[in-house]
C-alpha cells in the first residue's frame, strides 16, 4: 500500500484543489491582516490614552506613601515615577490664585511627553522629564490669571520659583475640568522648601507605573497584601473616567466587531472550501478503501497529503497579511510613532492568525475525512450520494465539535473577538439556515408546478438543502455584518462629527457667583458668544448612605471610601440635560417638590450604590439627603458640564454652589476669555482646545481604523461569497453543458444561472438587511454606545447591491466552465464524466 | 467528413474522411472497439460537435450553416440521445428528467408522456427517486426514457445495453425497435453487442477513424 499512498502525496495540484488553496491563502491573509491591524490600532489607542493617563497603571493614595512600601514594590524592569498633588495658594505680587499643584519627581514621565513652551508663541516641544529644582511649569491662563510673565518669580508657602515654561498638556496632570485650579508644575526635590507637606498633610500621592503586564501583575499583587492597611487605589489607564475614555471604548468595540465579523467569515470561507474539496476526494478515498487500506492508515496518508498544500496556503496567506497590514498602515499613517509601535511586536498576532487559519483548515477537512472515510465505498463512488442520515448527523456534529474546539484554542490564545459577537453572529447563522431549511420545504412543491424555467431555477436551488442553507445563512451573515458595520461606521462618525461640530463648547467657565451669572451672561453676549445653559456646582461631602453614618476606615468599597473622603461636584437640574439618558428608573418632572438623585451608572455601580438608595450630603455645614430614582449614561464627549450626581433643586435649594458653563468661542476670543477672571473674580477659564486637539488626533486614528477594518471585512466577505458560489460550480457546468445538448438555447440558459443567482442574492440580502436593522435597532447602544442612525440608503441598497453581487461573483465563478462548455458540449460532457 | 483536436502530445485525428447516409425511418447500428470514434461519430451526426472538414445534414438541414441555437432546437424538437454515462440531473427525480425537455417543448401532455416512458422500461415504481437513489441499470434506463419520451425524429443511443442485465437489455432492444418500427423514429445506436446491431436495418464498423459500412455482423 506504499504504492497509492505515496502518489497520493506527491501528485500535483488537481482541478478543484486550486480553488482551495487560494482560499486558505485569502482567508488566511484576511485574517492575519485584521488581526494585526486590530492588535495596532488597539496598541496604539491604549498606549495614547496611558499616555495621557502618565502610566499602564496609577497607585493613589491620599497621603504620602510609606517609604517601606514604595521600597517593596521596586522592580528592576518597572519604571516608576511619583507625583504628589494638592491644591494650595500662589502669590504673585499683589496677585494670588488657588492652584493644583503636582510635584513630580526625576523619572516623571513614564509615558508620554510633556508639551511644553517656552514662550507665549513659542512652539511646543515635547520633553519627558518635569520642571527642574527652583523652576515652575503653568498654563498660559494660571500665566494671566497671576498677571506673570516668563521669568517671573511666584511664592508658594516658603519658597520662591521661577516661571521657566508654559505647559499645555503633560501626563497625568488633570485638566483642571473638576478642580477650579489651574495645575502647576514643581519639582518634588523643592517641595520641602515650601514646608506645605507634613506627616498629616491632605495630599494625594501618586505613582505611575509603567513595564511589561505580568510585573504589572505582579505590582498588584504586592499592592493587595499592603491595602487593607494603607488604603492605596489600583487605577489601571481604562478604568479612568477621561473625556476620552468613552469614544475610544466605542471605537475598540466597533474593532472588537470587525475582528469578530472578519473572523466568522474566514471561518465559513475555510470551511466551505475544506468541504469542498473533501467532497471532490471522495472517489479517491473510496478507491483506496476498495483496495483495503485501512482508515486510519487512509486518514494519515490524508493529513500528510493535506499538510503541505495547508502550509503553503497559510505562509502565503500570512505573508500576503503581513504585507496588506503593512501597506494599509503605512498608507493611512496609522502607525504612531509614539503610540507603541516599536513596542509592538507582529509576530503574536500573525502566529495567532495563522494557528487559527490552519484550526479552521482542518475544522473542514477533518470531519469530511471522517464521514467519508464511515461512508461505504460504494456510497462514495456515487458523486450525488450525502450518506445515511445518521453519517450526516455525525459529520455535523464533528464539524460542529471541531468549530467550537477552533474557536475555544483562538480564544484561549489570546483572539481578539468576543464571545457573545460570535454567538450573535453564529445565531445569524444558524437561525437564517434554519429559515432556509423550512423555505425550501415549501420550493419542493412549488418546482414541479410552476412553469419550466422557475421549476427548474427552484429545483437547481433545492439541489442540496443543507448547502444552501449553509449558502444563503453565509451569505446573510455577510451582508448582515457589512451593512451594520457600515451603518455603525456612519453612527460612529456622526458621533465624532457632533463632537468637533462648529457648536462643540471648547471653554470652559467655572467658579460664577450665582450674583455674577446675568452679568457674565451679558458680556459674553456682547462678544456673540452663546453659553450652555449655566449648572449650579455643590462641593459636597457624602457622609451617610441609607441612614448609616459612612466611617472610611470600615468601608471595603476602595471606590465608596474615596468619595467619603473626598468632596464630590453635585448639580441640580429641573430637567434631564441633553445628551443624557435614563438606564434605569425615571427622571423627576420638571418643579418636582422631592428630595430625589440621578447617578452616572457606572459612578453608582463602582461606589456600590443602588437604585433606591438614600444618600446624605453635607454642604457648609448643612446635610441633605436625596433618594436615588434613576441612574444615567452621560455622554462626556460632548464638552458640557457633566456631573456623576444630579439631585433636584428642591434638595439643595438655599445651599451655597456656584454657577459652570461651557461655551464655543472662536480663537481670536482666546486672549479675552483669558482676562475674564480680572473682571469676575473667583472666576476661572479653562481652555480645552489642546483636549480635543488630542481626542481629534485619538479618534482620527480610530476613524481610520474602521475605515480600513471594514474594507478588510469586506475582502473576506467577498471571498466568502464567491465560495459559496464556486462549491457548486463542477455540478452547475456540467448541467449547463447538458442543457445545451438537450436543445436549451443559450440565452435560456443564461436566464436560469442569472435568475438562480440572483434569488439567492436578493433573499440574501432582504434577509441580512432585515438582521442588520435589527442588529442596529437592538444591539448599537449596548454593544457601541451610540444612537444608531439606521442608514436607509445602505439598508435599501444592501438587497440590490447583493443581488448584483452575487451574480457578478456567481459568473465570473462560472466563467471558466462557461467558457469551457462553449468549446464543444461533448468533450465538455466527456470531461465532467472523467471528473 | 473528418475530425480531430489538438492535444499536447500532437493533433489527434479521431474520424477520416467519413462518407455516410443514412435513410429516415432506419435503424443503423455502429461496431467498433473502445476508442475507435464511435461516440465521437454519434455526436457529430446529432450536432454536438462540428466536423474540422466536411459537412453534416440532418433532416435535410446542413449543421455547419445553422447556428450554435438553431442547432439546440433542433435537437430539443426533434432528437433523442442516450448518453454512454446517462448524463441525468441530479437535482431532479427520474420523474422530472424525463419531463423536462418535453416540458421545454411545452408539450400539453408531458406529464403522462413522462411516466408512461418510466413504465416502459419498468420504472414505474421509481418515479420520485433522485439519481442517486438510483442503480447504474435504473439510471440507464432513465436516460431511455428521457430520449424517447418525446418521440423524436432520430434517436441517437450510446451503449443503450451496456449496463443492463440480459433481461432488461433486451427488453430495452424491443422497446427501441419498436419505437423505430411504430413511429418511424430513425434509430442510431452504437455498441459492443453484435446482437443488437444484427437487429439493425443496416449497420457499420468503425475502425482506425475509417468507417466501413454494411460490413457484414457474425
Amino acid at each position: 500500500m506504499r504504492g497509492p499512498g505515496r502518489g497520493m502525496r506527491m501528485r500535483r495540484l488537481q482541478p478543484g484543489e486550486g480553488p482551495f488553496l487560494l482560499g486558505v491563502i485569502l482567508a488566511t491573509a484576511a485574517l492575519a491582516s485584521v488581526t494585526l491591524l486590530e492588535g495596532q490600532f488597539r496598541q496604539t489607542l491604549l498606549r495614547r490614552t496611558e499616555t495621557t493617563f502618565g502610566g499602564a497603571l496609577r497607585l493613589e493614595r491620599s497621603a504620602p506613601f510609606p517609604a517601606p512600601f514604595l521600597k517593596a514594590l521596586r522592580a528592576p524592569s518597572l519604571k516608576e515615577a511619583r507625583l504628589v498633588r494638592f491644591p494650595t495658594v500662589v502669590v504673585h505680587g499683589r496677585t494670588t490664585h488657588l492652584v493644583e499643584l503636582n510635584a513630580t519627581g526625576p523619572d516623571y514621565p513614564v509615558m508620554g511627553t510633556v508639551a511644553l513652551r517656552r514662550s507665549r508663541t513659542g512652539r511646543a516641544e515635547h520633553l519627558r522629564r518635569g520642571p527642574g529644582p527652583g523652576h515652575v511649569w503653568v498654563t498660559s491662563e494660571l500665566l494671566d490669571a497671576l498677571k506673570a510673565r516668563m521669568g517671573s518669580k511666584i511664592t508658594i508657602g516658603y519658597a520662591t520659583f521661577r516661571i521657566t515654561g508654559l505647559f499645555d498638556l503633560a501626563p497625568a496632570i488633570s485638566s483642571g475640568l473638576s478642580l477650579f485650579a489651574p495645575p502647576l508644575l514643581l519639582n518634588r526635590g523643592d517641595l520641602d522648601r515650601t514646608r506645605l507637606v507634613g506627616t498629616e498633610s491632605r495630599i494625594e500621592d501618586f505613582l505611575l507605573v509603567a513595564g511589561r503586564a505580568s510585573l504589572l501583575t505582579q505590582l498588584k499583587r504586592k499592592v493587595r497584601a499592603w491595602r487593607p492597611a494603607l488604603d492605596v487605589r489600583i487605577v489601571t489607564a481604562r478604568e479612568t473616567r477621561s473625556r476620552t475614555e468613552g469614544a475610544i471604548r466605542r471605537a475598540e468595540r466597533f474593532l472588537n466587531l470587525t475582528i469578530t465579523g472578519t473572523l466568522l467569515l474566514s471561518l465559513l470561507a475555510l470551511w466551505l472550501s475544506a468541504w469542498d474539496q473533501a467532497r471532490l476526494e471522495r472517489p479517491e478515498i473510496a478507491l483506496l478503501r476498495a483496495w483495503g487500506l485501512r482508515r486510519r492508515a487512509l486518514l494519515f496518508l490524508l493529513a500528510r497529503r493535506r499538510l503541505l498544500q495547508v502550509g503553503v496556503g497559510l505562509g502565503l496567506g500570512a505573508a500576503l497579511g503581513f504585507g496588506l497590514y503593512r501597506a494599509i498602515a503605512s498608507l493611512t499613517a496609522v502607525l504612531d510613532p509614539t503610540g507603541g509601535l516599536a513596542a509592538h511586536s507582529p509576530w503574536p498576532g500573525l502566529l495567532r492568525s495563522v494557528a487559527m487559519a490552519a484550526l479552521l483548515v482542518m475544522a473542514g477537512l477533518v470531519p469530511s475525512w471522517l464521514w467519508i472515510l464511515e461512508t461505504s465505498p460504494l456510497e462514495n463512488f456515487r458523486p450525488g450520494s450525502s450518506g445515511t442520515p445518521a453519517s450526516v448527523r455525525r459529520r455535523v456534529l464533528w464539524g460542529g465539535l471541531a468549530l467550537l474546539t477552533s474557536y475555544g484554542l483562538w480564544y484561549l490564545l489570546g483572539g481578539g473577538a468576543s464571545l457573545r459577537y460570535t454567538a450573535s453572529g453564529l445565531g445569524v447563522l444558524v437561525g437564517t439556515a434554519g429559515f432556509a431549511l423550512l423555505l425550501l420545504a415549501g420550493l419542493r412543491h412549488l418546482a414541479s408546478r410552476g412553469p419550466v424555467d422557475l421549476g427548474w431555477v427552484l429545483a437547481s436551488l433545492n439541489r442540496r438543502s443543507v448547502l444552501l442553507s449553509c449558502t444563503l445563512g453565509s451569505l446573510t451573515l455577510v451582508v448582515c455584518l457589512v451593512t451594520f458595520l457600515l451603518g455603525a461606521r456612519t453612527s460612529l462618525f456622526a458621533g465624532y462629527q457632533e463632537m468637533f461640530s462648529t457648536k462643540t463648547p471648547n471653554w470652559f467657565v467655572i467658579g460664577i457667583e450665582p450674583g455674577e451669572q446675568r452679568k457674565l451672561a451679558a458680556l459674553l453676549a456682547h462678544h456673540h458668544l452663546e453659553p450652555a445653559p449655566f449648572a449650579p456646582l455643590y462641593i459636597a461631602r457624602w457622609v451617610a448612605l441609607d441612614g448609616k453614618t459612612l466611617d472610611p476606615a470600615r468601608i471595603a468599597n476602595p471606590r465608596e471610601r474615596f468619595w467619603a473622603l473626598h468632596d464630590q461636584s453635585v448639580s441640580a437640574t429641573p430637567v434631564l440635560p441633553a445628551g443624557d439618558r435614563i438606564e434605569t428608573g425615571r427622571f423627576w418632572r420638571r418643579g418636582s417638590l422631592r428630595r430625589e438623585a440621578s447617578l452616572v451608572r457606572g459612578f453608582a455601580r463602582a461606589s456600590g450604590i443602588g437604585l433606591g438608595a438614600r444618600l446624605t450630603y453635607r454642604i457648609a455645614g448643612r446635610e441633605f439627603t436625596v433618594r436615588v430614582t434613576s441612574l444615567r449614561h452621560v455622554r462626556w464627549d460632548r464638552m458640557t458640564p457633566n456631573f456623576f450626581v444630579d439631585v433636584t433643586p428642591r434638595a439643595v435649594r438655599g445651599l451655597p454652589h456656584t454657577e459652570i458653563t461651557s461655551l464655543r468661542a472662536p480663537p481670536s476670543a482666546r486672549g479675552w476669555l483669558a482676562l475674564l477672571p480680572r473682571r469676575f473674580p473667583g472666576v476661572s477659564t479653562v481652555d480645552l482646545d489642546q483636549i480635543i486637539r488630542e481626542l481629534r488626533r485619538v479618534l482620527t486614528r480610530a476613524s481610520e481604523a474602521v475605515s480600513v477594518l471594514l474594507a478588510t471585512t469586506l475582502l473576506a466577505a467577498l471571498l466568502l461569497a464567491y465560495l459559496v458560489v464556486a462549491v457548486t460550480r463542477e455540478e452547475r457546468a456540467r448541467e449547463l453543458t447538458l442543457f445545451r445538448t438537450l436543445g436549451v438555447r443559450r440565452a435560456r440558459v443564461w436566464v436560469w444561472l442569472l435568475l438562480e443567482f440572483g434569488l439567492l442574492g436578493l433573499f440574501s440580502g432582504i434577509l441580512g438587511s432585515t438582521a442588520a436593522w435589527a442588529l442596529g435597532a437592538f444591539e448599537a447602544r449596548s454593544l457601541l454606545h451610540l444612537r444608531f442612525h439606521p442608514d436607509w440608503q445602505i439598508l435599501g441598497l444592501a438587497p440590490v447591491l447583493t443581488t448584483g453581487l452575487t451574480l457578478a461573483l456567481g459568473l465570473l465563478a462560472m466563467a471558466p466552465s462557461l467558457w469551457r462548455a462553449r468549446s464543444g458540449y461533448w468533450r465538455s460532457l466527456r470531461a465532467f464524466q472523467e471528473l | 467528413m473528418s475530425y480531430g483536436y489538438p492535444a499536447s502530445g500532437g493533433p489527434i485525428e479521431i474520424l477520416r474522411e467519413i462518407d455516410l447516409a443514412i435513410e429516415s425511418g432506419s435503424s443503423w447500428g455502429l461496431l467498433g472497439v473502445s476508442g475507435a470514434g464511435k461516440t465521437t461519430l454519434m455526436a457529430l451526426l446529432a450536432g454536438l460537435e462540428l466536423p474540422q472538414a466536411g459537412s453534416v445534414r440532418l433532416m435535410g438541414r446542413d449543421l455547419g450553416t445553422l447556428s450554435d441555437d438553431e442547432r439546440a432546437d433542433l435537437r430539443l424538437q426533434s432528437v433523442g440521445f442516450v448518453f454512454q454515462t446517462f448524463h441525468l440531473l441530479a437535482s431532479l427525480t427520474a420523474l422530472e428528467n424525463v419531463l423536462f425537455p418535453l416540458r421545454l417543448r411545452r408539450l400539453p401532455d408531458a406529464a403522462e408522456r413522462a411516466r408512461t416512458a418510466l413504465a416502459a422500461v419498468g420504472l414505474e415504481r421509481r418515479l420520485h427517486h433522485r439519481p442517486a437513489a438510483l442503480s447504474g441499470g435504473e439510471q440507464q434506463r432513465v436516460a431511455l426514457a428521457r430520449a424517447f419520451a418525446g418521440s423524436p425524429r432520430v434517436l441517437f443511443a450510446d451503449e443503450p445495453t451496456g449496463h443492463l442485465d440480459s433481461g432488461n437489455a433486451e427488453r430495452v432492444a424491443d422497446l427501441l425497435f419498436a419505437l423505430n418500427a411504430e413511429q418511424g423514429s430513425t434509430l442510431i445506436l452504437a455498441t459492443h453487442d453484435r446482437r443488437l446491431v444484427a437487429r439493425c436495418r443496416s449497420c457499420a464498423v468503425l475502425e482506425d477513424g475509417c468507417l466501413r459500412v454494411g460490413e457484414a455482423v457474425t
